[in-house]
């Protein structure tokens, strides 16, 4: 019964974490259509950024973290308007120049930073919460009080907001968005922020929990397909729902049943979901691609 | 005098000037509004017999507005449209145009919306620019009410074509922009746009074939370095091609080889390999190709499988560092093997462990890829020779996380954790997790895994308390310290932690003895043979011997010593140098 | 002007055209660099066959390696049965696949869009673990090594040269059944293409010709994964790892979508250019970002998509003035 529970732990720790993930990268898509294979770049950015900040220039943690998420952001405000945005509509294009982007960066992070594994950043709280025999480290406590406060704050500027009403009204009609007024020019390059952002934030806060080394990103983008398939595209809510999904799945298999065949099973549930829902938990007629 | 009706007012937002649809095309606004209309109308959209637009500054991309926007919106091409100017009026101007159209009969349905009159204001930087830029857009209100489920009544009596190359535009429509009516490419613009391609094939070009500072010398031996240099593996990849480099750079340091009566500078010729068979394949047709016969590498397993047949077809003698089972065999002659494979030195460590810590029951970790497999089994056999009973765990390869696994394990509840295969960065996290979970036995690393890191992960060796480990070069042998600092010296960096550093440091030492001593780079026959003559030999290490006959068939693996590390009980002992016998 | 079609049929013969070449590579015996690279050029031109196939019905696939895989072990396994006939081999190298594809195919072509292309890309993964933990026929993660090379006739086709001219024959057999199937269907697949609820709506059985291309696809796949086991005599699962599948999409977009000769052109560039980048060991998957990313934003229609917009652009302009004045000729106006 514990063990049960402590894997229910992991599993929600898991999905925290994947959450922002897939929030991003959906956003991305739903937005802008276009499939970002650099959005497991922003992770692995986030992370050697707030290794750099914290490690190398000394400042606590909290900031470093801050300073991982706007820079990560601003990486992706570039990406987008000198790379992305002339040819937004190419889905094909984007793809392949997110990937090129994707390819450079890495090398870059191991030209400065090497490739091994970084040591030296870890997270600042270590320890663990035990109670009988369960266990929840602090810091897997601490990542996902910030990754729920994060997705909170992301759903009030997606539902609440102008802002996110206008993003919405883009990732829904294009062409009926612009008629009414509202620019690409300046949604998309925010929206893309954005969502690097997140992914960076999430690279930051989790790296120091796990490891940091310059080849995270291409895990985090298979893991990232499969939460947005699973979730519907364009949905924030399918990609939270699909997220947590899937970290709860992945700890019980894998806990149970080893690791490759967890690895399976994870691959089965997406299959018969599609089948049963082709557009996914929450998604809609599926964008074209 | 028929009566004409007005009816269905629609329109957009109003903008500024400047102010939100700036970016917009005329053409596609007014598009969306006939849509829109059609829409709530429902009416057949041929029944539609002429689309008046009002706009004060038309442009070549799309004149005669009302034609391009019935045609955007997917009116028929038999639609009629145009544009009219009369200034600030142009907007009425357009209905009274419309209903003079129906009142006299010219028109059943013009447009489109008799009611509908779009003033489309786009101040277009040049009238010749083919992608323009609509900066504002006006609208006027129409106030008017509707009244109109009598368009039924209304037939079609005259269909009106308008000019301007109709065909093209029907050809052009339904793309969803504006159809470009006059523009053409000159051949400046297909010039340009040729030499832009051109320019960038030219630099990929140019930066690819930048040669390294290639030899100008008289003579030059070369050698090759493969491995994985980019990808996951690259950490692997990097370190054996800067032990090469190294080992070659303390050659040149001293004059060079001595070879045939010559001293030539040694050259490192790296290629990536990129961890695939394929990329093994690549690499040995690509090394022939530069002339180069011997090589350090290939590092991993799958490259090693690419890399040997073809090898052995064009002649390249070859260090591989690979766990898998059979590595070095009398079928690839030309193949040695760097280092020793669990199946060789784990006896005699798991024995040494196993004394120290006495544990009973072990559980190998390791990927489920070929590397992770071969030396699991391996493993397997070895500990359950040295009379502990072996379990298995496999987990899926690209795992970031392995706080399941961790949970996994403490369900079975292992005396002690064999975490050898595992590559460096997921033994951090395993090891933290295990930590996070509670566990307090035993953990061995067999494999040359960067312990460092481990322990720092862990959290120093107060958390971990009980360790042992391999040194794939024992680190605090003298020969190794001085080898570390000799390339500090010589490099000016910090050598690399990857054990594969001083592997093939050692290695690229003995191949260019074996060179200097067959008098030849290109042969690998004789290189070949004279590895097999001499005793393998290295300044920092000392000399050593070849082994394997009785494991794989053929005595072509250097017996260099590894060595084994421990912390017992929070107290980290100094790393033995385990003495492997040659044979 | 000739039609678009005749003009399509041209490029499309020269895309198989252009594979003739190579055949000087092993006839005149030029070294094993242009061997390696024929190969490497071809099995990537072969496998990004299978992704053309589908893109004529604007269907980004990721499914090519693991149908290479399934073509690759099912030849692998048989040779080393014995069975080493050349033809007997390429055509179990397509018809398992093939077969394969038809229950994939009704799984997977129900999705639309994107959700087809990552369900594609987890295909892959799933069929790595499946290799994985099937281990007794496939090798599990060793794979099979030690592949005897094909036969015909009773000659051995084991020796370098022969090697290079199966591979060719493979690649020219495969562009055959390309472009085979994307004339024989040219009217359908463009219909889907161009605007799939119209051409359902108009009577084109769209689920039927998607199939179609799903078996075509699988198939081709399968030849090139042939090609790259006879090349290495191995079959190994690093050999068609999920990541492989954007290597193939790349060659396509980045040579031109739209005809035959994308493929062929985006495939001998991709590969010679990466092998070049190869030698520059670290930066290596850098300069190859910086092609990818530079070929795309340059030649957003691929090379050859551009290079035939260019040429219709510049022929487009007295064509365009004579069709405006017969147009208008014939609406009874005068032009102005």
């Amino acid at each position: 019964m514990e063990s049960a529970i402590s894997t229910g732990l992991i599993g929600l720790s898991l999905g925290s974490q994947y959450a922002m993930i897939a929030i991003g990268f959906t956003l991305i898509f739903g937005i802008m259509g276009v499939i970002n294979f650099m959005h497991g770049g922003g992770y692995v950015i986030g992370g050697y950024l707030a290794f750099a900040v914290s490690s190398g220039m000394g400042l606590p943690f909290p900031i470093a973290v801050i300073g991982a998420a706007i820079g990560t952001a601003l990486i992706g405000y570039l990406i987008e308007t000198f790379f992305v945005d002339k040819y937004v509509d190419d889905h094909n294009a984007t793809m392949l120049i997110t990937l090129g982007i994707y390819l450079v960066v890495t090398t870059v992070i191991i030209i400065i930073f090497g490739p091994e594994p970084v040591s030296g950043f870890s997270f600042p709280i270590s320890g663990v919460l035990r109670w009988g025999g369960l266990y929840f480290s602090y810091s897997n406590i601490v990542v996902l009080v910030i990754c729920t406060t994060t997705i909170v704050a992301v759903y009030s500027l997606i539902y609440r907001t102008r802002y996110g009403i206008a993003l919405r009204a883009m990732a829904d009609n294009r062409a009926i968005a612009t008629a009414q007024g509202i620019r690409p020019g300046r949604m998309f390059p925010v929206a893309f922020s954005l969502a690097m952002a997140l992914a960076g934030l999430t690279g930051a806060l989790v790296t120091p929990i796990l490891v940091l080394e310059p080849h995270l990103g291409e895990g985090q983008l298979l893991k990232a397909f499969i939460m947005v398939i699973l979730g519907g595209l364009g949905s924030v809510a399918g990609a939270t729902i699909a997220a947590f999904a899937v970290g709860a799945v992945e700890a019980y298999s894998s806990v149970y049943l080893g690791g490759s065949k967890g690895a399976l099973v994870l691959f089965i549930i997406v299959l018969v979901i599609l089948l049963v829902r082709p557009s996914g938990l929450l998604g809609r007629e599926a964008r074209k691609a | 005098m028929r009566e004409a009706y007005i009816c269905e007012p629609v329109r957009t937002p109003v903008g500024r000037f400047g102010g939100s649809f700036r970016e917009l095309i005329p053409a596609h606004l007014g598009a969306t509004v006939v849509r829109g209309l059609l829409e709530r109308t429902s009416i057949p959209p041929d029944a539609v017999d002429d689309v008046l637009f009002a706009q004060c500054y038309p442009s070549m991309d799309a004149p005669a507005l009302g034609r391009v926007v019935a045609l955007d919106a997917g009116l028929p091409i038999e639609v009629g449209g145009l544009q009219i100017d009369r200034r600030c009026g142009s907007g009425l101007q357009a209905i009274i145009y419309a209903l003079m159209q129906v009142e006299s009969g010219a028109s059943d349905e013009a447009d489109l919306k008799p009611d509908y009159d779009a003033s489309i204001e786009s101040l277009a930087c040049s009238a010749f620019s083919r992608s323009q830029r609509s900066i504002g857009v006006q609208q006027l209100p129409q106030p008017l009410p509707c009244g109109c489920d009598r368009w039924d009544l209304w037939r079609p009596k005259a269909i009106w074509v308008a000019g301007c190359g109709a065909k093209q535009a029907g050809a052009r429509a339904g793309e969803g922009h504006v159809t470009s009516w006059s523009g053409r490419t000159t051949m400046k613009d297909a010039w340009k746009r040729f030499r832009s391609i051109a320019l960038s094939v030219a630099v990929s070009l140019a930066t690819a074939l930048t040669p390294s500072p290639s030899a100008a010398q008289s003579c030059e031996v070369k050698i090759g370095a493969v491995g994985p240099l980019s990808g996951g593996a690259s950490g692997l990849g990097l370190s054996a091609a800067e032990g090469t480099k190294f080992a070659a750079a303390v050659v040149n340091a001293e004059g060079g080889l001595p070879i045939g009566g010559k001293r030539c500078l040694v050259r490192v010729v790296d290629f990536d390999a990129k961890y695939t068979p394929a990329g093994g394949a690549a690499a040995a047709n690509y090394l022939a190709s530069e002339n180069v016969r011997i090589t350090m590498g290939p590092v991993g397993s799958p490259e090693t499988t690419g890399f040997r047949p073809a090898a052995k077809r064009i002649g390249i003698v070859n260090f591989s560092s690979s766990y898998m089972r059979d590595v070095i065999t009398p079928e690839f002659p030309l193949t040695f093997h760097a280092l020793q494979a669990p199946v060789t030195w784990a006896p005699l460590l798991t024995k040494a462990a196993r004394d120290q810590f006495k544990f009973d029951t072990v559980l190998i970790v390791a990927p489920n890829d070929q590397g992770g497999t071969d030396a699991g089994k391996q493993f397997v056999q070895v500990y359950a020779a040295a009379g502990v009973k072996p379990l298995e765990e496999y987990y899926q390869r690209g795992t970031t996380n392995f706080a399941p696994l961790a949970a996994r394990i403490m369900n079975i509840n292992p005396q002690a954790i064999e975490i050898s295969t595992v590559p460096p960065g997921d033994g951090v996290i395993l090891v933290k997790q295990l930590m996070e979970a509670g566990y307090t036995g035993v953990i061995g690393a067999l494999g040359g895994v960067g312990l460092k890191s481990i322990v720092e992960g862990a959290g120093g060796v107060e958390n971990l308390k009980n360790v042992y480990w391999l040194e794939v070069s024992p680190v605090d042998h003298p020969g190794i310290v001085k080898l570390r600092a000799d390339y500090k010296a010589i490099m000016g960096k910090d050598a690399p932690d990857n054990p594969l550093f001083a592997v093939f440091a050692l290695a690229t030492e003995v191949a260019l003895k074996a060179v200097a001593n067959a008098g030849t780079d290109a042969d690998a026959e004789k290189i070949a043979d004279a590895l097999r003559s001499l005793t393998p030999e290295s300044r920092y290490m000392g000399k050593a011997g070849w082994r394997g006959k009785s494991l794989y068939g053929i005595n072509q693996e250097l017996t260099f010593p590894p060595g084994i590390g421990m912390i017992v009980n929070g107290e980290r002992k100094t790393v033995k140098t385990v003495e492997i016998p040659t044979e | 002007m000739r039609p678009r079609r005749y003009r399509d049929l041209i490029v499309d013969i020269w895309g198989i055209l252009v594979i003739g070449p190579f055949l000087i590579v092993p006839l005149a015996d030029w070294g094993p660099l242009w061997r390696s690279l024929t190969h490497q050029i071809l099995i990537g031109m072969t496998a990004s066959f299978g992704v053309y196939i589908m893109m004529r019905m604007r269907l980004l696939s990721f499914t090519v390696p693991a149908f290479m895989a399934l073509g690759g072990y099912s030849a692998a396994i048989l040779a080393k049965a014995g069975f080493t006939n050349l033809l007997v081999l390429m055509a179990v190298s397509f018809v398992v696949p093939t077969l394969a594809a038809v229950p994939l195919g009704f799984l997977v072509l129900r999705l639309k869009g994107v959700y087809f292309i990552f369900f594609t890309f987890i295909l892959n993964e799933v069929f790595q673990v499946a290799l994985f933990e099937i281990p007794g026929p496939t090798g599990g993660s060793d794979g099979i090594a030690g592949v005897p090379p094909a036969t015909l006739f009773n000659a051995d086709l084991g020796s370098p040269r022969m090697l290079v001219l199966v591979t060719i024959l493979t690649a020219l057999v495969a562009a055959g059944i390309t472009f085979a199937t994307t004339h024989r269907y040219r009217a359908e697949f463009s219909s889907i293409d161009e605007n799939e609820p119209l051409a359902e709506s108009l009577g084109v059985a769209v689920w039927w010709y998607r199939t179609i291309g799903f078996l075509t696809s699988a198939g081709v796949s399968g030849l090139a994964g042939f090609a790259l086991v006879h090349q290495l005599t191995a079959a190994h699962p690093s050999s068609f790892a999920s990541f492989s599948a954007i290597d193939y999409v790349a060659y396509t977009i980045v040579g031109g979508a739209g005809t035959l000769l994308g493929p062929v052109v985006g495939a001998i560039l991709l590969v010679t250019m990466s092998n070049l980048f190869s030698g520059q060991g670290l930066y290596a998957a850098a300069l190859f970002g910086i092609l990818l990313t530079g070929a795309v934003m340059v030649a957003p229609r691929g090379v050859i998509g551009e290079l035939r917009y260019l040429v219709e652009r510049m022929q487009a302009r007295p064509r365009g003035e004579e069709a405006t004045r017969a147009t208008q000729r014939e609406a009874g106006h005068e032009s102005a």
